[in-house]
Parts: C-alpha cells; structure tokens; sequence
C-alpha cells in the first residue's frame, strides 16, 4: 500500500500537475468555457428555456392534457398582448400589419429590416420588447406544435427515419403509457450532450497525459533493476498499474466535481428527474425510458470506464515502448479513434436506439475481455521475464 | 550460505557463462574479471533480475526464485547502472526505495538518517541529485543498497566514480559489514578487492577460473615474477619475449615488472608476485573477452 502511495506521487510530480492543470485550462478557455458561459445559448433557446422552467413549475413533471389547455390559453393571451401592442404601433401600421397573425405570416419576408430594428430582436433585448414577446410566442407555438402533433406525429417522424420495428414499439410504449408527455427541455439536454463530448475527451486526454510516463519513465533512468531486486520485486508491475487507476480515478473525480459545479448553474436539475424522452426532446431516446439524470449517472460512468481502460492501455505501452515519440504518437491515434468512432458508442449515444440494444455491452464487454487479458498475459510475461535494461 | 549450482546463463545462441558453481559464506567476495566477461551477468543472477537458463541458485538450501520476496528481504543490490529520479532529493529517494524494500516509516528514517551520516552525504540529504557528482551518487547508491540491512550485500562496481579517500573509506565500511554477511562486489580494478577480499573470484571464458584467497592465487605465479632494469631501446624486444606486468621510468632506465616461466637471469630480481599480476596474466591475451562480445 505504501508503495502505491509512493508511486500515486512519482504520478503527480509538479512538471505532471503543471503540465495537467495548463492543458486543461486551455482545453477549457478552447473548446468547454464556451458552453458554461453561453447556456442558454442565443434566441429561441433562452426563451424556451425559460417558459419550460416555468412549465414544470406549474404542471410537475408531465403535461396532461388539461394542464396543455392551460399552456394553449396562456399562449392565446399573449398573443393577444402581441396584438395590442401592434395594433397601436404605427411602424407597423407603415407595413400594413394590424395584429401578430398578419405579421407572422409575413415575418419571413425579407424588406423588413427596418422593423425589425424597431423590434429588437437583439440576444440582449430585455424582456418587455416586442422582440423577446415574439421570441417568447415562436417558442411556445413549436411547442404547442410538437405537443398537439404528439403520438402520431412522432411515430410519422420515425417512420420516416427506417426505424427498426423494436424502435417503433418502443415509441410506441412510451406514447401510450404517457411517459413521452414529460416537459423535458431539449434546451438543457442538448447543454449536457455537449459539455459531454467535449468534457469526455478532456478526460481522455488528462488520464492519458498521466499514465504515459508510468513505466517508460522508470526504464528511461535505470530503476527497474532496483525496483525488482527490493522485495516488492516483479510485483511492483502489478502496484504501479493499482496506481495508475487510482491517479486517473481522482484526476476524474476533481474534474467531475469542477464541470458538476459548472454544469449545475440556471436551475438545470429541475429537469434532472423528468423522463428524457419526450414531446419536446427529440434525443437521446435509449432503449430504457431513463429520467435524465439517470442518462447523466449512466454516461459518467461511461467515461469512467472508459478512462480507466484507457488507462490500462496506456500503462501497457508505456511497459513495452522504447521512447516517448512511440508512446505518444500511439496515444494520438487512439484519441482520432476515440473522437471519431469510439465517442459516440462508447458515451454520448450509450443505449440509445442508434445502436442494437446487445451492440454497446457487447462493445464494452470485448473492450475489457481484450484489454484484462493482454494485461494478464504481459504481467505473466513480466514475472518470468530476465531484466536486461 | 548462499549456493550458485552448475548455473548457465545463454542470451539466444549467446552463452554468457558456463556450468558455474559457486558457493558465499559471510565475507567479502571480489568478483575480478575483465568486461564482458560476465560479471554483471552472474550479479544479475543472484539479485533474481535474471534466471538461470540451467542450474539454480539456493540459499540455505532453498532456490531463491521460488523464496521471491523473502529471499529479496534479505538482499542489497547496488546495480552497475543504477537509476534514481533527478529532481529526487537523497532523503526522499531513499523513502521510496525503503517503501520498496518493504520497510515501514518508523523503521525505515532513523535508518535513512543513520546511513546518510555514514555515506557522508547528510548535508546534502535534502539537495536535488541532479546535481549531485558521480561519487556522491554512488554514495546514495551504496546508501539505499544498506537500507535493510541486508544479509547478502551484491555491489556491481561500486567504487567507480569514487576518489581514492572514499574508496578507502568503502574499503573499510565493507570490511565491517562483511562481520555478519555475504559481501560480493565484483570489479576490474585489482585494488579494489585486494586488500578487503576474502576470497577472489576470476572469471574466464564463461567458466569459473578461480576462487580462492589473496594469498593462494598469487602463490599460484610464485618464483615467475621479476624486476629488472631495461635501456629504453631494449624495451620493445623485451616485451615481445616477455609478459610486462608493469613499467616505470626510473633515472634514463625503465624498471619492469613482468612474468617469465623459465629460468632466471642474471640481473633480474624474483619478486613477491601480486594480485595485480595475477590478473594480468590470466588475461594476458587481451581483448579476447571483448572480442567475443556480440553486436547489440
Ligand atoms: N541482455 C543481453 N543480451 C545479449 N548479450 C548480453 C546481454 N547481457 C550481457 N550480454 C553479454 O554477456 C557477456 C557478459 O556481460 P556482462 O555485462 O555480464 O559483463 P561484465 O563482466 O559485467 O562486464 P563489465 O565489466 O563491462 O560490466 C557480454 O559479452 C555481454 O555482451
Ligand atoms: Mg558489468
């Protein structure tokens, strides 16, 4: 144990940490900061965002259909707020627009850039003009659309997209036991699906950045010959690794607790305990009618285990390579792997219908069969093996 | 007592040593031999970083492979190249190394404190070793070699880099320590092992040439070891009908020690015959060992 701790620190030596810390900093300020600082991102999001806050306020957390009739008619009466102000609005009045219907209809058309100054519809446009209150309606009327459309709309949609017969029922279960009445927010959803795919390879990234010196390092200044003449002996190959998974393991967890405290700004866990599918969210759809925390608990553990493998893989290069050049230039092409086939698979689209329901364990369960056993078989090698270096 | 039985060691087709047998009761054993002649192989043997390709290796009666970390517990290894972490102070290298060795806290610092004291290096216990000189690495590679206080001590070159005061000093240390167990340092430098080895070992092609003390292997060139003064232009055709064993300029002449088995001749002084002599006599056909290495 004290050797694991002692290794846990040649881990995290200041030049790691330092060298840690920077890329993730970088990677934060390039790629992640974007979505923390942008949440919700742009119009009609935010609009969305916050009249489905408001929703599952007032409804809980499905819409009945009673409880749609009180959304319809809240939509009526701005509507009707909309109209009045237009109706009294003489730059309107230019265009020939008396209320919100003749506008809309027409809102596409391009020769009103004019009026649409006079709107203001500007991302930071405050809430009483006119711009935010149509912001506020096309919201509610995709809405109303999406939810009025309901079962047969949506099956249309998956009809249309060739989906399997079992993708269909399961649909189909979830129209008919109510479940797809969930005031879930694609808003929020969409949010985590990208903080994932990029916090993922961020973590990807930094246990790998630890774990490559693991052995190399050891080799590269002439330690092994001592390591295996103490008493440890050819067991500290077994102690180091013990360590690796440890190191990654709070490496994970520091940042999981950071993008946890990042993630969790603008009430977002009001929607953490709604079903994910729903009228209003079209994806992820997993097999299983998972509440979107559950998603959020399912894909963490993902990239736990992915990490973690990785780590493995890493610490096995890291035993057989003869320089760094080789071990990273490895490591680069199986973040390519991970970022354009392994990503989606293996975490953001973790039992959703893109796959076979046996696809994604059976991925998972050949990942760790092939890497335990050639991990076994190198430890095997390692205990019998002469030390020549 | 520490037993090497009829022990091969092949790298591929490559045989580095031959049917050795050996046997270490406490004492200091030198392990003399030219490079590549298997020294560091036969080392690697006993500190369980190689197996023997044939025979086995036991102490007190027990193979030491299948012992694996009691067998261990008991060893110091001062590898020929030894590793350590550059930005590691001495102090936190050897805590790591105890860790290794399996020694606990408490143990493990009055030990660390004791040894630095006696490697002369406790000033310096907190300071970065990367720069630190040869010798005073060598002194933290003794140091960490000592930690467990170690039953059998196996010291692969461990005085070079050393200056002639801290070679003396080793010399000593070594002496004391060998009271109560196995010492076995092997080098190529005769005075090293000299005046502390109880026994020498020679090694010659891949095979065990001697064991025995001091005093018995020189007795084995004993009468065929002699002085004499040569013109300098005489030199060349007195080496090529002689083995010098060593020269010195002495007023116009040269004074050379060399090896002769035949009769003496007049003007030559017979000498008490040395290690030294030894040794360069038994590899008097130079680079041979070398030659024999493989390419790598
Ligand atoms: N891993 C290896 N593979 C192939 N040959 C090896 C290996 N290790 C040692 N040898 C060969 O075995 C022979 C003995 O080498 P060894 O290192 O034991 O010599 P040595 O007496 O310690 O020499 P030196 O005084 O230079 O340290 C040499 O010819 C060497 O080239
Ligand atoms: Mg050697």
């Amino acid at each position: 144990m004290r050797v694991i701790l002692h290794e846990i620190r040649h881990i995290f030596r200041p030049g790691t940490l330092i060298l840690l810390l920077a890329f993730n900093l970088l990677f934060y300020w390039m790629y992640l900061g974007f979505y923390f600082q942008h949440f919700p991102n742009g119009r009609p999001s935010m609009d969305t965002y916050d009249i489905q806050l408001k929703m599952v306020e007032r409804f809980g957390s499905r819409m009945d259909a009673e409880e749609f009739q009180v959304f319809k008619a809240e939509y009526e009466q701005r509507k009707l707020v909309a109209d009045e102000r237009i109706a009294g609005d003489p730059e309107f009045a230019k265009y020939g627009f008396h209320n919100y219907e003749q506008y809309q209809t027409r809102a596409g058309e391009n020769p009103f850039s004019e009026l649409d100054e006079h709107i203001d519809f500007s991302l930071s446009s405050d809430p009483n003009t006119l711009g935010s209150l149509f912001w506020e309606l096309q919201s509610r009327e995709w809405m109303i659309e999406a939810y009025e459309g309901g079962g047969e709309a949506e099956l249309i949609q998956w009809r249309a997209l060739e989906s399997s017969p079992a993708v269909l029922e399961t649909v189909q279960r979830r129209i008919d036991d109510g479940s797809m009445t969930s005031i879930q927010s694609d808003t929020a959803v969409r949010y985590y699906l990208d903080v994932l795919q990029y916090s993922s390879l961020l973590a990807l990234v930094s246990v790998l950045l630890i774990t490559v010196p693991l052995f190399l390092r050891d080799r590269h200044n002439g330690l092994i010959q001592l390591q295996y003449a103490s008493a440890t002996g050819r067991r500290l190959f077994g102690k180091k690794i013990a360590a690796a998974l440890c190191s990654a393991f709070l490496v994970l967890s520091v940042q999981l607790a950071v993008l946890a405290v990042l993630f969790s700004q603008k009430n977002i866990d009001v929607f953490y305990h709604i079903k994910l599918h729903s009228y209003l969210n079209f994806w992820p759809v997993s097999w299983f009618d998972l509440t979107f925390i559950q998603y959020i608990m399912l894909t963490i553990a993902a990239v736990y285990i992915v990490c973690l493998l990785a780590v493995l893989v890493t610490a096995l290069l890291s035993s057989v390579v003869p320089n760094y050049m080789a071990i990273i230039g490895s490591l680069a092409m199986l973040v390519v792997v991970f970022v354009y086939w392994g990503r989606q698979p293996l975490i953001t689209d973790l039992t959703t219908i893109n796959y076979d329901r046996l696809t994604q364990p059976l991925l998972y369960g050949g990942l760790m069969l092939v890497i335990s056993g050639t991990l076994i078989f190198r430890w095997r090698r390692e205990k019998a093996s002469d030390i020549v270096g | 007592m520490l037993n090497v039985h009829q022990v091969s060691k092949n790298f591929g087709s490559f045989q580095a040593l031959r049917s050795i047998d050996l046997e270490f009761a406490n004492g200091v054993y030198g392990l003399l031999a030219p490079n590549g002649a298997g020294k560091t192989t036969l080392i690697k043997m006993l500190a369980t970083l190689l197996f023997p390709s044939e025979g086995e290796i036991t102490y007190n009666g027990e193979n030491i492979t299948a012992m694996d970390a009691r067998y261990r517990n008991l060893l110091g290894y001062l590898p020929q190249q030894f590793g350590y972490y550059k930005n590691d102070s001495p102090q936190k290298y050897l805590t790591y190394i105890a860790a290794l060795k399996g020694m606990s806290q408490a143990e493990a610092s009055p030990r660390i404190a004791e040894l630095l004291k006696l490697v002369a290096l406790e000033d310096v216990a907190g300071k970065k070793m990367k720069k630190f000189s040869g010798g005073m690495i060598q002194r933290v590679g003794i140091a960490q070699a000592m930690l467990n206080d170690p039953k059998i001590l196996i010291l692969d070159e461990p005085t070079a880099g050393l200056d002639p005061k801290e070679r003396v000093r080793f010399r000593n240390l070594l002496t004391s320590l060998a009271r109560d167990r196995i010492v076995i340092l092997s080098t190529h430098i005769v005075s090293d092992v000299e005046p502390i080895a109880g026994e020498v070992i020679m090694i010659k092609d891949q095979r065990i040439l001697y064991k025995d003390t001091v005093d018995h292997l020189c007795r084995r060139i004993e009468g065929r070891v002699f002085e004499t003064y040569v013109e300098h232009d005489e030199a060349e055709t007195f080496r090529s009908r002689y083995l010098s064993l060593s020269e010195k300029q002495e007023s116009s002449r040269l004074k050379i020690r060399f090896l002769h088995e035949g009769e003496a001749m007049p003007g030559w002084t017979p000498v008490m015959p040395n290690l030294e002599d030894l040794f360069i006599y038994t590899y008097r056909d130079g680079q041979e060992q070398e030659d024999k290495e493989p390419a790598k």
